[in-house]
């Protein structure tokens, strides 16, 4: 399998934090990666590295064998890396239909001037494309309601519909921020199986996620992160048996040794 | 009584959503004729020259609001400096004009050209801040051309202004209306005509592609940016396009009084479009035209009113807001 994004030594610091502290991670073609941690740990910072969001006080991130450091997160996007965010990031009071209709936009060219050029044409929001689409992602009967006002299940799903709409670059690399979070059993179920067609269509695919459960059944591999390091790294089964692992979710040593003394008031 | 809490209605966050009458929206195929043919029987109606004269100044008042409302109902910016772009158009073009350096229509483009050009130049600094400090960098700006239209004395003629700028070449055209009056009725033809191209051009982005990520980009540039736009290359593109119509509106303003000076392009010039573009609802682009047409029309009959015409206008606006409050209308 070759490989397809790369973290190598990657650091982040705000102020005084060390967020990141030399981060390596790398997502093979077609691969399912997790990635896990308790609060803190450096996840979605990591994620937003990796995306462009953010740039890396220091390390290196490579995308298809490119140097892509530093690269806003519109450059990746259009070689073909696109992620979804942790909270429900939709556009307030507008319909599922023109969130639906962005994704075909920026698969069409996302330039300022084809999407001129092309507004004089066609609506891509009237043809049959984005029914498609709404059908994939069980969105149909919400086509013409406000996305903010949609659950949380069927935001989160209309997240992962844009992105993976807008990335025409294959094989794409789609980065999940706690797709699962919120969602009721038939929501996650809907969730995981979209993920498993992502997969089939070619899709490298790299989730932070709490759910233990469904993580390790979803993911080849799991990334634990604890305060801002690489904690362990391997198969799900492995990873989770690790005591380094089960201790800094427990904040503890298991012998209970360095439980934090509760200190505060009532 | 017993009441029970339920979980949000499906469909719903957090189950309260209120009901919303929603905004009118005639297809363009439809308003489109209708708007063209109440342009061509306007002058046979008013039949006198006063009254076109005052059409015809809605009809610039509704090209620069349209200059405006692009900017405020796409990414959602307010910008002062739109009175110093139609200073731009008017100056530009009553430099060329006077001195015989071009006719009226190049020099009408390059009015436009030189608003657009302008609007680039303000739009890289100020376009770096959002909202509130975008207003007030842009306000900063207006400020600025309108200091250079006084002061810049060899070229704008300063506190003098420019006179004797000529018409645009309309003579010999045959229009209908000319039949009745035979004063100002090209100009208001060419006037309104430029009013539905903007017009149309307003419709046509707001709502198509080019509008949604727009509209997407004033909700939450980090998600647009990370589908592949470059929302600051949007943002920038539209303030310079709505510089630009605001140039071409100056330019239109220029040789219709023939005279340009420096008290016409101040940072009331854009207030007065931001008013319209507000009352007409924040991105709607007939609501903008009809809101030129009214603020342009009453003042003629509240003359005796005097300074207590603003009074009116407040209520006036109060009314409208309230009006579009209660139908639920959000902008």
């Amino acid at each position: 399998m070759t490989t397809l994004l790369t973290a190598e030594a990657v650091s982040v610091r705000f102020g005084g934090l060390q967020a990141l502290d030399e981060i390596d991670l790398t997502l093979a073609e077609n691969e399912f990666l997790g990635l896990v941690g308790p609060n803190g740990a450096g996840k979605t910072t990591a994620l937003d590295v990796l995306s462009g969001r953010r740039r890396p006080s220091g390390g290196t991130v490579r995308f298809r064998g490119d140097d892509v450091t530093g690269q806003r997160s519109w450059q990746l996007a259009r070689r073909g890396l696109v992620r979804t965010f942790q909270a429900n990031m939709m556009f307030e009071s507008r319909t599922v239909r023109d969130h639906i209709r962005l994704g075909i936009q920026a698969a069409n060219g996302p330039g300022a001037f084809r999407t001129l050029l092309r507004t004089f044409g066609r609506d891509v929001g009237r043809g049959a494309e984005v029914e498609t689409i709404a059908e994939r992602f069980h969105l149909s009967g919400a086509l013409d309601e406000n996305a903010d006002e949609l659950p949380f299940g069927s935001q989160r799903l209309l997240g992962i519909a844009m992105s993976v709409t807008a990335c025409t670059v294959f094989p794409g690399v789609l980065l999940l921020d706690e797709p699962l979070a919120g969602m009721n059993d038939v929501e996650m179920s809907r969730a995981l199986d979209i993920f498993a067609t992502l997969r089939e269509r070619g899709f490298s695919i790299l989730m932070i996620e709490h759910n233990m459960a469904a993580v390790s059944r979803a993911a080849d591999r799991l990334y634990v992160f604890d305060r801002g390091r690489n904690l362990a790294e391997g198969p799900p089964e492995v990873v989770l048996a690790d005591p380094d692992v089960m201790s800094a979710y427990l904040g503890a040593d298991l012998d209970g040794s360095e439980l934090p003394q509760w200190t505060g008031g009532v | 009584m017993t009441e029970t809490i339920s979980p949000p209605e499906p469909g719903t966050a957090r189950g309260r959503r209120r009901r919303r009458i929603p905004v009118p929206r005639l297809p363009l195929r439809f308003a489109l004729p209708l708007a063209i043919v109440l342009v061509a029987v306007a002058p046979l109606v008013f039949a006198d020259a006063y009254r076109l004269r005052v059409a015809t100044a809605a009809g610039l008042l509704a090209i620069l609001a349209l200059a405006m409302n692009l900017l405020i109902g796409g990414p959602g910016e307010i910008s002062f400096a739109h009175g110093g772009f139609y200073g731009v158009g008017a100056y530009v073009l009553g430099i060329l004009t006077v001195g015989n350096t071009l006719s009226f229509w190049p020099a009408l483009l390059v009015a436009t050209a030189a608003g657009t050009a302008v609007g680039v130049a303000v739009g890289i600094p100020a376009l770096r801040t959002r909202t509130l400090s975008f207003a007030i960098a842009t306000l900063g700006m207006g400020l600025f051309l309108a200091n250079v239209f006084g002061g810049w004395t060899s070229v704008t003629g300063g506190s003098v202004g420019l006179a004797n700028i000529p018409r645009a070449p309309l003579d010999g055209i045959p229009v209908p209306g000319s039949i009745f009056v035979q004063s100002g009725v090209r100009q208001f033809y060419l006037v309104w005509l430029v009013v539905l191209v903007v017009l149309v051009l307003n419709v046509v982005v707001l709502r198509g592609g080019f509008g949604n990520v727009l509209k997407s980009i004033k909700r939450s540039e980090v998600l647009v940016e990370s589908l592949g736009f470059r929302p600051g290359f949007y943002r920038l593109a539209t303030f310079a396009f709505s510089a630009g119509l605001a140039a071409l509106a100056g330019g239109m303003y220029a040789q219709y009084i023939s005279f340009v000076g420096p008290d016409n392009f101040t940072i009331f010039t854009a207030f007065n479009a931001i008013v319209v573009v507000a009352i007409g609802g924040l991105g709607n682009a007939w609501g903008t035209v009809a809101t030129a047409i009214v603020l342009t029309v009453v003042p003629e009959y509240l003359h005796a009113l005097d300074d207590y015409r603003v009074v009116v206008f407040a209520v006036l606006l109060f009314v409208v807001l309230r009006v579009r409050a209660a139908l639920g209308w959000r902008t």
